[in-house]
């Protein structure tokens, strides 16, 4: 009863924070999020994962992992909603309060009770990607639910439990294919402290290598379509782009605001306990590699560092103090959100931004703007662009044609690849200018 | 007092998710409270070719403020005006400015030959597609007018404007003119198509997808939550787990061997369900 309670609670407290961004925005439409919502569009209406896209790249290949559209696409014909902000909201509710679930179960399978467990959950969710995950790129999120119950499962000490967990790997590898990579490094830091001999450490192992040989069966053969036509992932300008991107120390700060100092306080003091001893390995670890390889590993680092908090505090009085600052940390968040000033930059596609796009609607073929808008123009105005942001077997010529016109407005660009029309945050020299709102202006090539 | 902050947090949260819910309910949507007013100042139709005539262009901005002309960087007039002929001596920029927004043309003034004719249009559609099926429609246009000219081609689904594309026009043009169309509702919708004086209009029947607005569909997995959840242990997570791994993989499965997927795994996943329940049901 109690345990019901605090899962009531948890997903109460998320759902009004999740939606508070809501009364400012009220869709995911971001400049990210449109190009995933576009696919699943095209996938709900009809009935099958799109083979080629019209206008990413001014036409290419659909080689997006498929697993989110076609989830979604189903969804939405199950609750028989169509594909409208009512469904949109109804899936990402579903996802949310899925995501709560999967991580109190979780929690509990980590021994964590109570207090102790609601620090996990709400230490998790308060990371700031996470939390943009959840209100506003879903994809990730179902990718993450997934994993999450993968994890749990694998815990589980049934028989069976390898191929049950390698089948929602797999589906979480099929969303985003990261979740592959995060669940043994996860599993491992989650495992390592718990083990007490040699023999219980190679079963672990040999546990987790069949969960994860059946998860890249699975993502072998939904994905084998794209891996025979097209070889293996490309990246365009993967230095601008890539995996290892990283910022300074400073991003520590910023990616988990009051939750950094207990971090790092409880990653060094835990390496002083024999049973916390891994995690704090872990987290550490995770912590350094934010900033010196990638900031992709946060992920990694909420989740390690989640149980490592709630293990440290779960025994101490301080406890109700950590849980209200992470509670704090979390109704916080709201405020990280971005675009509410900037437009169109750090997420959502605010109204300067919007309105320029809706008018491309109005023009005639191909758009050249700068990559940020890519999935935005698609989406809205249902227009070829030159480049987007999915640069994974993209054109890098076309991509570096794009950054190069948004760093110089170089308008000749324009006619090396025959489009008409052109969005400019600058002049349209000597083309016609036929729209400006102050912010935007469209200019139309041999007009 | 527990119990009074647990009904206070059961009453905020249901007044809040039905704050939230309706408008999107009802397809409105909240329009946020961040709405800054957007002015946008948009060319509409403009000469770019004439004789000894004199430069017609309009524009559209949504105050009655002054517009001011600029030809060839030199201020010419003041106008509220948004429909305008100017005289202009030699081949210009014409640049209309308001409020620190601008658009600007080029405009040609040469001598040549032409006759004025008859203004022509024809539309051509498929007569049936189906609902969110992207089509062509073509227009075929022949430019009665001596002059070049950039001119709106309206697009019109039932009477509201769908888009509206710029053509440009040389004098006594035929030109033939290709746009994408995409119709959501079903049943029989007319299309039609305007530029300058002319118009035409054509019936296109719209296909229905299958789809219900009941979401009966989604019963079986509602069956089967309820009994994973009734007084089993981790039911809930289970239940969970269970639907979003059908809901993943089943219909990439059919997609995959293209077979269009939601009746398919409707079945597939319920059969699916099915026996996990009897196995658990024989288990327990």
């Amino acid at each position: 009863m109690r345990d019901r309670k605090i899962l009531i609670l948890s997903i109460v407290v998320m759902l009004i924070v999740t939606n508070i961004p809501k009364l400012i925005y009220p869709t995911q439409d971001t400049l990210w999020n449109v190009y995933y919502e576009r696919q699943t569009k095209e996938t709900f209406y009809h009935g099958l994962i799109p083979r080629y896209d019209e206008l990413s790249y001014l036409g290419r290949p659909m080689t997006y992992l498929p697993g989110y559209f076609a989830a979604k696409a189903m969804f939405l014909w199950l609750v028989g909603t169509g594909y409208n902000n009512f469904g949109n909201w109804l899936f990402e509710t579903f996802l949310n309060i899925t995501f709560i679930i999967g991580l109190f179960y979780l929690g509990k399978k980590l021994g964590l009770k109570n207090i102790a467990l609601l620090i996990f959950v709400f230490s998790v969710i308060s990371c700031v990607f996470i939390f943009t995950l959840m209100a506003a790129h879903l994809l990730h999120v179902l990718s993450l639910v997934l994993l999450t119950f993968a994890l749990s499962f694998s815990l589980n000490k049934k028989e069976g439990r390898e191929i049950i967990s390698g089948i929602m790997l797999g589906a979480a590898s099929i969303v985003h294919a990261f979740s592959f990579i995060m669940f043994p490094v996860i599993y491992a830091a989650f495992r390592l402290g718990e083990i007490k001999s040699r023999k219980e450490l190679w079963k672990e192992i040999e546990s987790g290598l069949i969960t994860m040989l059946a998860a890249l069966l699975i993502l072998f053969v939904f994905y084998s379509p794209v891996l025979e036509n097209y070889g293996k992932p490309t990246e365009a300008l993967p230095e601008k782009w890539g995996w290892l991107l990283h910022w300074d120390h400073r991003y520590i700060y910023s990616e988990y605001f009051l939750l950094a100092p207990i971090l790092i306080f409880t990653s060094i003091f835990g390496l002083f306990y024999k049973k916390l001893r891994w995690l704090a390995i872990f987290t550490l670890i995770g912590l350094l590699s934010l900033f010196t390889v990638t900031f992709r590993v946060n992920v990694i680092v909420s989740f390690i560092g989640a149980l490592l908090i709630a293990k440290f505090f779960e025994i101490r009085k301080i406890k109700f103090l950590i849980l209200a600052l992470i509670l704090i940390n979390f109704a916080f968040l709201i405020f990280r959100l971005g675009g509410y000033v900037t437009p169109c930059i750090d997420g959502y596609i605010n109204n300067e931004c919007r309105f320029a796009i809706n008018e491309l609607k109005n023009m005639p073929d191909a758009v050249l703007e700068e990559p940020l808008l890519g999935h935005a123009t698609t989406f809205i105005a249902e227009k070829p662009v030159l480049a987007d942001l999915y640069v994974e077997y993209a054109n890098e010529e076309q991509l570096i044609d794009a950054i190069n016109f948004e760093e110089t407005n170089n308008l000749t660009i324009a006619e090396k690849w025959n489009i008409t029309t052109i969005l400019t945050r600058y002049s349209c020299g000597n083309y016609t200018q036929v729209y400006d709102n102050g912010y935007y202006r469209i200019c139309l090539r041999n007009y | 007092m527990k119990k009074l902050i647990e009904y206070l947090l059961v009453v905020i949260s249901i007044i809040f998710i039905v704050v939230i819910i309706l408008p999107h309910f009802l397809n409105s949507g909240l329009r946020g409270f961040y709405n800054p007013e957007i002015k946008e100042l948009k060319l509409k139709e403009w000469d770019f070719l004439v004789r000894n005539e004199e430069v017609c262009f309009s524009y559209l901005y949504p105050l009655k403020s002054g517009a001011v002309i600029f030809v060839n960087g030199e201020r010419i007039t003041e106008t509220k005006t948004r429909n305008l002929c100017i005289d202009v001596r030699n081949s210009s920029r014409i640049k209309i400015m308001i409020e620190n927004r601008s658009v600007s043309f080029f405009v040609v003034r040469k001598d040549f030959n032409c006759k004025k004719r008859e203004w022509k249009i024809k539309l051509q559609t498929p007569k049936i597609v189906h609902q969110y099926e992207g089509f062509n429609i073509e227009v075929n246009i022949t430019h009665g007018e001596c002059k070049g000219r950039v001119y709106e081609l309206k697009i019109y689904l039932d009477g509201s404007l769908l888009k509206k594309i710029p053509i440009k026009l040389m004098p006594n043009e035929e030109k033939v003119i290709k746009e994408k169309v995409r119709i959501n509702e079903k049943g029989e919708h007319t299309i039609r198509v305007e530029i300058g004086k002319v118009s035409e209009k054509r019936k296109i029947v719209v296909i229905p997808r299958f789809e219900l607005k009941v979401p009966i569909f989604g019963l079986p997995f509602l069956v089967f939550f309820l009994f994973f959840i009734l007084k089993r242990k981790n039911g809930l997570e289970k239940a969970f787990a269970t639907i979003l791994t059908i809901l993943t993989l089943i219909p990439l499965f059919f997609s995959l061997i293209n077979i269009k997927f939601f009746i398919p795994s409707l079945i597939v996943g319920t059969l699916i369900m099915v026996i996990l329940c009897g196995i658990e049901k024989f288990s327990s």
